[in-house]
């Protein structure tokens, strides 16, 4: 009998990797990613000839400014939600701060990488990774800081006024300089080469991650993907908090639909964006 | 003071204007017909410079051999204008359609009498003009604007003062103060308000917003009128507000040090990560696929496996499937997991 399939009764199981807050926060990150890049790229790259024609679609410069502010806030929210979940966790001793469960970075995260090189060149096996590798770490801390940087000079361009009543005008340059940079970093690099390709495109997710949606992932390939840190809840025999019956019901179906839908926005975005960043350099 | 006496350079005659006149009185004679006949100024003279290939039949010395002196007057576009209830005498005093050089008094210059004649109907903009940079630099070496360097002669477009469209604001932008000041339009077309303004956001500030455009011109950072300038659109606006660098390179060269730094860092920053990004994902995606296709074989062989992999793995998935929810209900994880040690 394969791995997790209950040999008596035939019932499957999974590992539940995310919780319904991570979910919903995954959902938040999506949409206000999308949103944002979709309303502040044409900005950007103003000498594109997409760009009028996006801006129109999403009904001109102050259309997109108002769903810009929107998606900000939605940003904001799970940056809060993110960081006060980390209190939390921290707070109501769920777990170290720098244990294996956790996405602070540690020791074992250079020895991961050193063996994943190693790997790579053919000289030794895949380092046998944690409940996060260093490359989600990467992904889940280069978007934190993003955050807190584009999030900062964003408010600062909210508010110029306001800014301006604290510090000299000059730093609204800075914060428009460091805003769009930053921000064409996260779209171009961190999203599309780091975030897609790790998390979602490669060959045993492709093309997207079913576990960000459905929150668990069959159980064979949980301890073929995280062996890990499935050996050290075997020892603490803490499996338990973690292997669940497959969910049923109407839920399963409604998560496949989110999933497919992403996916084709996620798509969508990724060529809206090489439109408007990649033509006018060839054309 | 008026525009009357500035001496405009005057276009000199090649042929004799005794000789010419014998080469063109006869269209002359025609567009006396024509024009009596049609008894309407506009028309009348659109008969003649309506034809785009009307050009001068004297032109003058100065031009280049071959070279035309194009006479034509895009009707459409004057129909389309500001004056389109003007006559075109209006402006072109002294031009009759029943005379037959058609200019009264040939020594006056037809520009200059064009020109002066914007002032007799727009006294007010003329006065503003009059007290502006501008105006100075004209009357001393003719380098400033005059009405029609910046608003055009036969095309004059609505003002809406107050409420301009994006487009009127932009083409001023760039088809007026941006072709003497090149290089302000240049840097100013990389900032903020110029961007929104070429994707049609009309709010957002042209040149002619900060800085006025028939008088009060010039404007330095921290100075109560540029205060001013901003407060139109930004009502919470403070001294410190007006060191916002309105004017920058693209590439910051004349930036505050502070903005260079800013910029350097992250265009360095973007490159790395790009390049690392981009060579590690290749990497690991190649290792990763190599290792799990490797399972099914080689070459063409291995699609195929892993082909049949994914069917016998959805098989697996729908025979797997719990009939519903009570199957599992007693269900005790723990025991599974010491069965599958
Ligand atoms: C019969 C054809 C004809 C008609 C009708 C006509 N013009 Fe002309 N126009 C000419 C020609 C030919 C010239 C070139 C004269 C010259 O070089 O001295 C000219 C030149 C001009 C010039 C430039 C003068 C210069 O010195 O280069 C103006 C301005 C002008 N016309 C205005 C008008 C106006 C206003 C009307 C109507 C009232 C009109 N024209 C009707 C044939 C015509
Ligand atoms: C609002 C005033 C105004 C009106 C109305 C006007 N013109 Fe002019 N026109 C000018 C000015 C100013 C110039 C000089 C343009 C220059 O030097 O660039 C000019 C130049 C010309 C010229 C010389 C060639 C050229 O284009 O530079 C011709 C011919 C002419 N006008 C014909 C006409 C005709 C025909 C009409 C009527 C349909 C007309 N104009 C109406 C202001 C006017
Ligand atoms: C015979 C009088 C007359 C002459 C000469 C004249 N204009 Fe006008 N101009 C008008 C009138 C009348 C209007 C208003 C038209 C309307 O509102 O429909 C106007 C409108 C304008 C406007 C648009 C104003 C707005 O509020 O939209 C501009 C700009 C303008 N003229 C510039 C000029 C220039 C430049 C010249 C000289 C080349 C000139 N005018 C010569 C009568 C004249
Ligand atoms: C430096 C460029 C420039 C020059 C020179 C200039 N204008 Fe203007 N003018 C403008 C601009 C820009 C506007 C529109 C301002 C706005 O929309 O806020 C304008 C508006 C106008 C208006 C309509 C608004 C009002 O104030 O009534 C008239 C009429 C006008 N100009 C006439 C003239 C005349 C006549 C002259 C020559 C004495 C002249 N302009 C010279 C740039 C110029
Ligand atoms: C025909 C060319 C011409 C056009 C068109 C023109 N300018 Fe100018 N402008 C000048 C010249 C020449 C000066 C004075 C020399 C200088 O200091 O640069 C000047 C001066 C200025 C100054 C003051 C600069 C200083 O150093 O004091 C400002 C601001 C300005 N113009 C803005 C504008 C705006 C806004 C427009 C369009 C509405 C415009 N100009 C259109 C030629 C032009
Ligand atoms: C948002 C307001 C704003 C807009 C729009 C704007 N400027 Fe300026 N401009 C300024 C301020 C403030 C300064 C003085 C400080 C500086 O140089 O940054 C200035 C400086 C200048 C100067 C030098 C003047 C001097 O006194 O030294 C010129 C010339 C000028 N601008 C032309 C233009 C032209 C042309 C445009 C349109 C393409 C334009 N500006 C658009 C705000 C603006
Ligand atoms: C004609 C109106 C107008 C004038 C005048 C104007 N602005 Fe603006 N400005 C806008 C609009 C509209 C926005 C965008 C507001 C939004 O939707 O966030 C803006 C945004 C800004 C921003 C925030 C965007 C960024 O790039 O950081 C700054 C800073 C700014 N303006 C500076 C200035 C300064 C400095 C002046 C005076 C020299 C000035 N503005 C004059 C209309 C104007």
């Amino acid at each position: 009998m394969a791995a997790g399939t209950d040999a008596r009764e035939g019932v499957r199981l999974v590992y539940r990797r995310f919780s319904a807050f991570h979910r919903f926060n995954h959902y938040l990150v999506m949409i206000s990613f999308f949103g944002l890049v979709l309303t502040g790229i044409p900005l950007k790259f103003k000498d594109s000839v997409w760009a009028e024609f996006f801006m129109d679609l999403i009904g001109g410069v102050e259309g997109a400014g108002f769903v810009h502010r929107v998606m900000a806030v939605f940003n904001f929210t799970y940056f809060f939600l993110e960081m006060g979940y980390m209190a939390w966790y921290v707070a109501a001793r769920k777990g170290p701060l720098f244990g294996p469960d956790s996405i602070v970075p540690g020791k074992k995260d250079w020895q991961d990488i050193k063996g994943m090189f190693r790997w790579f060149l053919g000289k030794g096996p895949k380092p046998r990774f944690n409940r996060f590798t260093y490359w989600e770490k990467f992904d889940f801390w280069s978007l934190m800081a993003g955050t807190v940087l584009i999030g900062g000079t964003g408010l600062m361009m909210w508010f110029p006024e306001f800014t301006a009543s604290l510090l000299p005008g000059v730093s609204l340059n800075v914060a428009l300089v460091l805003h769009s940079n930053e921000a064409f970093l996260a779209t171009g690099v961190i999203f599309i080469f780091v975030h897609f390709f790790s998390a979602h495109g490669r060959p045993e997710s492709f093309p997207a991650d079913e576990v960000i949606f459905s929150g668990s992932l069959p159980l064979d390939h949980y301890i073929a993907d995280r062996p890990a840190e499935y050996e050290n809840r075997l020892r603490a025999g803490t499996l338990d908090q973690v292997v669940r019956p497959a969910p049923t019901g109407p839920m399963t179906r409604v998560n496949s639909w989110l999933m497919a839908i992403f996916s084709v926005v996620a798509l969508f975005a990724a060529t809206y964006t090489m439109l408007l960043v990649v033509w006018p350099l060839l054309f | 003071m008026n525009l009357t006496g500035v001496g405009l350079p005057r276009p000199r005659r090649r042929v004799s204007r005794v000789a010419a006149s014998a080469a063109f009185s006869a269209i002359l004679m025609l567009g006396l017909f024509v024009g009596v006949a049609s008894a309407q100024d506009v028309e009348g003279c659109l008969i003649c410079h309506g034809d785009p290939n009307f050009t001068d039949p004297t032109p003058p010395e100065n031009l280049e051999e071959g070279e035309d002196l194009s006479l034509y007057v895009d009707a459409e576009k004057f129909l389309g204008s500001v004056h389109d209830e003007l006559k075109c005498s209006d402006c072109h005093k002294g031009f009759l359609l029943t005379i037959p050089n058609h200019q009264i008094d040939v020594d006056k210059d037809f520009r200059q009498v064009a020109i002066e004649a914007c002032e007799g109907c727009h006294q007010e903009a003329f006065q503003q003009y009059q007290t502006s940079e501008h105006a100075q630099r004209f009357y001393e070496d003719q380098a400033g604007p005059i009405c029609i360097s910046c608003h055009g002669s036969h095309a004059i477009r609505r003002v809406n003062l107050g409420e301009e469209s994006a487009d009127f604001k932009m083409s001023m932008a760039r088809d007026s103060c941006g072709q003497c000041h090149e290089d302000k339009f240049e840097q100013a077309s990389h900032e903020f308000h110029f961007k929104a303004l070429s994707l049609g956001y009309e709010r957002a500030a042209t040149c002619f917003d900060c800085h006025g455009f028939h008088d009060n011109l010039a404007l330095t950072s921290g100075e109560p009128e540029t205060v001013e300038a901003c407060r139109q659109c930004h009502p919470g606006a403070n001294k410190g507000f007006t060191y916002f660098q309105m004017h920058l390179q693209e590439g910051f060269q004349d930036a505050w040090w502070g903005v260079r730094a800013v910029y350097y860092l992250f265009s360095t920053l973007l490159v790395v990560v790009l390049v690392t990004g981009i060579a590690y994902t290749t990497v690991h995606f190649q290792k990763e696929t190599r290792t799990m296709l490797g399972v099914f074989g080689r070459g063409a062989g291995r699609l195929f496996g892993f082909i049949r992999h994914l069917e016998e793995e959805s098989v697996k998935e729908r025979e797997g499937r719990p009939n519903g929810p009570e199957d599992h209900s007693n269900d005790k994880p723990e025991n599974d997991h010491r069965g599958m040690l």
